[in-house]
């Protein structure tokens, strides 16, 4: 709107509607002053009373109108002020004018009618230039040179001083995709009043949606408008993100929060995908504010694969949408098995189920009789099950001994006993997790002993179930016989056995792990196979890829558990692939990148800004207007007031 | 006397009948009454001798003197008179309300004290009607009419005191007191009927009858002031200094009707509305028509 010669505009006009209180406040006020037809025994003599004051009645009308006025000026002042009227000052712009542009990973957000929040600042930026006072008939060129700063994770100056108007336009219809992550918005307006403190006079127009603390103080003769780029908040991501592996259980588990923006509640679905395979879906009624934590467990694959949590379904922020980690295969050990001639049974049953279970290396595990026992390979894990070894065949490694026990052993075995009830047990102890021995009655039993050993239950006083270790055999004994024992015994057996090969197991651990946050050092667990010499590559999930680059990218580096290997890059996020080696030494390893910064939301802190007209620019200057404004209404209102209730006191 | 209930309560009618009216000066009448005259006649109450002249009636020479003293005699007695009573009640619209009540009771009082004392009340409304200027009233079986002829009567017409007196005394050719009821909103017309009156050989009492709301509005207030009678108009802003020039001019038109009736020998009596019938009556004792116990 143009007032007096100015332009103005308003930050809420939809306030306006207040001036409609000024209808009934008029109506009122003719209402109560209107003239009442009263009946009155002679006129003659208010006639005759009428003239000496006459004047002051006229004073009285005055007074009344004046109020009428005061109280609609004071809701006018009101309501603009409630409107954020703001003037739009003439662009008369003789100082130079520095472009600062925000271009951090909110900007990707889509604003209305699908344009990127980034696109939408150079539009404006682009405005600015358009509004600049310009000379020559064709407008090449500006009256006073302009600049352009974008602000990235480190501040680059775009557009050097210059008055090519075509040039300055072209450069910002250029720019690339918004960055991936935050950026430092200070650093890039330092830089811009460093360059505007060698100019007289300096208008710096800073463009940016995110909460911003301006400088207090400016240097002399230079002018600061900030404005916003985008309104949109309709946005539902994943902020969080965890995945770790179950102690006991070949399985993940997987922690999620996901975050609502929106300013009401939105339904959104999780989709649960490892490898292609959708494994689980959840409809959540999502509440704006905190983040809400999703928890789901998920089966260790057999193969590594990759875990994809997404958000399907559209919202105005896809770069949230979607996490990915790599699930190793866990650690599988294998088995040989150790017998007399046949396996027994119950031994025989209770390590098909470990397989299943996935607990087991099936295709390395294997059985040998007592007397091949020598020419067998290694195991991870060698179950002796009832049966006496020929002497001089244990070789250092990891020994299961189960009852009876025969031959030469790392230990010693000591009388039979007669009664065997176990009445204690280290229940504590990892090997006895989830046991209940107690009055386990077993069939027959050796109580054993021997250096170093450490007993973890009793029968008759006496050690029956041990663990030790003896010239390199690290080993596991229980001297009591499953079969034909009591129940109890018999359900517990298969966990005992569980936890002895996995205790004893030495399985090769993954080197990555599930998912690397950005910005962390890539660091692997373990030496990778193929050497530390790798090539990373990564890519991003965000469909549009309107970010820059690093959502996509490949280098080498030295990746290494001892030294500060590789850098994670801020904002990444998505699949990550490592190789070492080449050919049939060659090893690749995958992980996952996350950018799940807390912190990251696309609420704008500021309005919108809008787009300078021809020859205007638009400023956010309005606090001191609406503190004016506010005061102003005060004062009318006061005034209004002292009006309404002034009485004259008559002369005596 | 059904027709005095219409304004009186019986206690009140007790009370009034207690009460007559004395005139400061002796009346002149042509009709006996029961009121002392300053002429000596046949009434009963004796005043002095008088030498016996040939004619007088024997049945007044005092006897008792001539045999004691040998002197022919006759005795005087005041003559008793009745009172003529003219009560002019200001039924203009101007009067409507509190005023009207009130003047309306006070003749209604005067007048019925002298009907009960046999005295001649004659009612003239102002204005006056038309075809009965004038209605006459005597005896006390006449009180309640006249009360009630007081209390029906609606507030009509325009103030026009002076002409309406004129059509009054064209039908009352006898000397009397003539009481006068108006709010004298319209003092020139006011005077004139009053002077009217006085010229014609009466003793007149005006009772100005007086309402302070008649000047209390509301401060702030924007009037369109419309007259009751004429239905004029003006517009008026209710300040405090016009509220207090208006009270101050109604203050004054009261004095300068006082003033007026001093000078020409007219009792004046001002009876706010809040005053009670009988602290108006009271106050009427140093008027010419006092009123006192019986």
């Amino acid at each position: 709107m143009t007032m007096v010669g100015l332009q103005f505009e308003l930050g809420a006009p939809l306030a306006l509607w207040g001036l409609a209180a000024a209808l009934p406040i008029t109506l009122l006020h003719l209402y109560f002053r209107r003239r009442k037809r009263v009946l009155v025994p002679f006129v003659p003599l208010l006639a005759e009373s009428r003239g000496p004051v006459r004047r002051e009645a006229r004073f009285k009308r005055l007074r009344d109108a004046t109020a009428l006025f005061a109280r609609l000026l004071g809701l006018a002042a009101a309501v603009f002020a409630l409107g954020g009227l703001r003037p739009v000052e003439a662009h008369r712009v003789h100082a130079d004018v520095f472009l600062v542009i925000d271009a951090d990973v909110t900007t990707a957000a889509r604003e209305e009618a699908g344009v990127l929040r980034l696109g939408r600042g150079l539009a404006l930026a682009q405005d600015w230039v358009r509004s600049i006072d310009r000379t020559g008939e064709r407008g090449e060129r500006l009256e006073v040179p302009v600049s352009v700063f974008l602000a990235e994770a480190t501040p680059r100056l775009l557009l050097a001083p210059t008055k090519d108007r075509a040039l300055a336009l072209r450069t910002l219809g250029q720019l690339p995709a918004p960055a991936p992550s935050s950026t430092d918005l200070g650093a890039a307006l330092g830089m811009a009043l460093d360059a505007a403190a060698r100019s007289e006079k300096a208008e710096i127009v800073l463009l940016t949606s995110r909460a911003f603390a301006a400088p207090r103080e400016l240097p002399a003769g230079v002018r600061l408008t900030v404005q916003g780029m985008g309104t949109t908040r309709e946005n539902q991501g994943i902020v969080g993100f965890v995945v770790e592996r179950l102690r006991d259980e070949p399985a993940y588990r997987v922690r999620l929060a996901v975050r609502n923006d929106a300013a009401t509640k939105r339904e959104r679905t999780l989709r649960i995908q490892i490898g292609d395979e959708v494994v689980d879906e959840k409809t959540a009624q999502l509440e704006p504010g905190p983040a809400i934590d999703v928890e789901l467990q998920v089966p260790a694959p057999r193969e590594g694969t990759w875990l994809t949590c997404s958000l399907p379904g559209n919202d105005r922020f896809p770069a949230d949408d979607r996490v990915d980690a790599w699930l190793s295969p866990l650690p599988r050990p294998s088995v040989l098995v150790v017998h007399g001639g046949a396996v027994r049974p119950y031994t025989s049953a209770v390590l098909a189920a470990l397989a299943a279970e996935g607990s087991l290396d099936e295709e390395r595990s294997g059985f040998v009789s007592a007397r091949n026992f020598a020419k067998a390979a290694a195991r991870d894990v060698t179950i002796v099950d009832g049966v006496a070894v020929p002497a001089g065949t244990l070789r250092p490694g990891a020994y299961v001994f189960i009852g009876p026990l025969a031959g030469r052993l790392p230990f010693e075995t000591s009388r039979a006993v007669k009664s065997p009830l176990i009445w204690r047990t280290e229940a504590n102890h990892p090997l006895m997790r989830d046991l209940d021995f107690r009055r386990a009655f077993v069939v027959q039993g050796q109580a054993v002993r021997g250096p170093g050993m450490r007993s973890l239950a009793f029968a008759e006083g006496l050690p029956v179930i041990a663990e030790g270790e003896r010239d390199g055999v690290r080993y596991v004994v229980m001297g009591l016989d499953p079969q034909g024992s009591a129940l109890p015994a018999q359900a517990a057996w298969p966990r005992f056995l569980r936890n002895a090969i996995l205790r004893l197991a030495v399985a090769p651990v993954a080197p990555l792990k599930p998912f690397y946050h950005s910005g962390d050092v890539l660091r692997p667990l373990t030496s990778l196979p193929g050497g530390p010499d790798a090539n990373v590559a990564w890519e991003g999930p965000v469909a549009d890829a309107v970010l820059r680059p690093q959502w996509r990218g490949q280098r080498s580096a030295r990746i290494d558990p001892g030294v500060v290997a590789w850098h994670v890059p801020p904002g990444a996020s998505g699949r990550c692939a490592i190789t070492t080696g080449e050919g049939d030494n060659g090893w690749t390893g995958h992980t996952g990148l996350f950018d799940g910064d807390a912190e990251r939301t696309i609420v704008p802190a500021r309005p919108a800004g809008q787009a300078p007209g021809d020859g205007v620019v638009h400023t956010e200057t309005g606090t001191a207007w609406r503190r004016g404004l506010i005061a102003a209404a005060l004062l009318l209102l006061l005034l209004d007031l002292a009006l309404t209730f002034h009485r004259r006191k008559p002369k005596r | 006397m059904n027709g005095a209930a219409a304004l009186f309560t019986p206690e009140e009618l007790k009370r009034l009948d207690r009460l007559r009216i004395r005139r400061r000066r002796r009346a002149v009448s042509e009709q006996m009454g029961d009121r002392r005259s300053a002429r000596a006649g046949s009434g009963v109450l004796f005043q002095d001798h008088r030498d016996y002249v040939p004619g007088d009636d024997l049945r007044y020479v005092d006897w008792n003197v001539y045999a004691r003293l040998g002197d022919m005699v006759v005795k005087r007695f005041e003559a008793e008179e009745n009172l003529d009573l003219l009560l002019c009640v200001d039924r203009s619209l101007s009067m409507t309300g509190a005023k009207s009540l009130k003047a309306r009771r006070i003749a209604a009082a005067l007048g019925y004290i002298a009907l009960a004392h046999l005295d001649r009340v004659r009612l003239a409304w102002l204005p006056v009607s038309p075809s009965l200027p004038v209605t006459i009233h005597r005896g006390r079986a006449r009180a309640g009419a006249l009360v009630e002829a007081l209390a029906r009567e609606p507030d009509e017409g325009t103030t026009a005191h002076g002409n309406d007196i004129t059509k009054v005394l064209s039908v009352v050719k006898r000397r009397g007191t003539a009481v006068v009821l108006s709010d004298f909103y319209d003092p020139e017309n006011a005077v004139a009927a009053l002077a009217a009156l006085r010229s014609q050989g009466m003793e007149v009492l005006a009772i100005h009858v007086l309402d302070v709301a008649d000047v209390e509005l509301t401060e702030g207030d924007s009037l369109l002031a419309v007259d009751r009678e004429t239905g004029a108009e003006v517009k008026v802003d209710v300040t405090p200094a016009f509220l207090q020039s208006l009270r101050q001019t109604w203050h004054r038109r009261a004095e300068s009707l006082e003033r007026w009736c001093v000078t020409r020998e007219v009792m004046y009596q001002r009876v706010e509305v809040s005053t009670s019938l009988w602290d108006a009556l009271s106050a009427m004792l140093g008027t010419a028509i006092a009123v006192g116990a019986r």
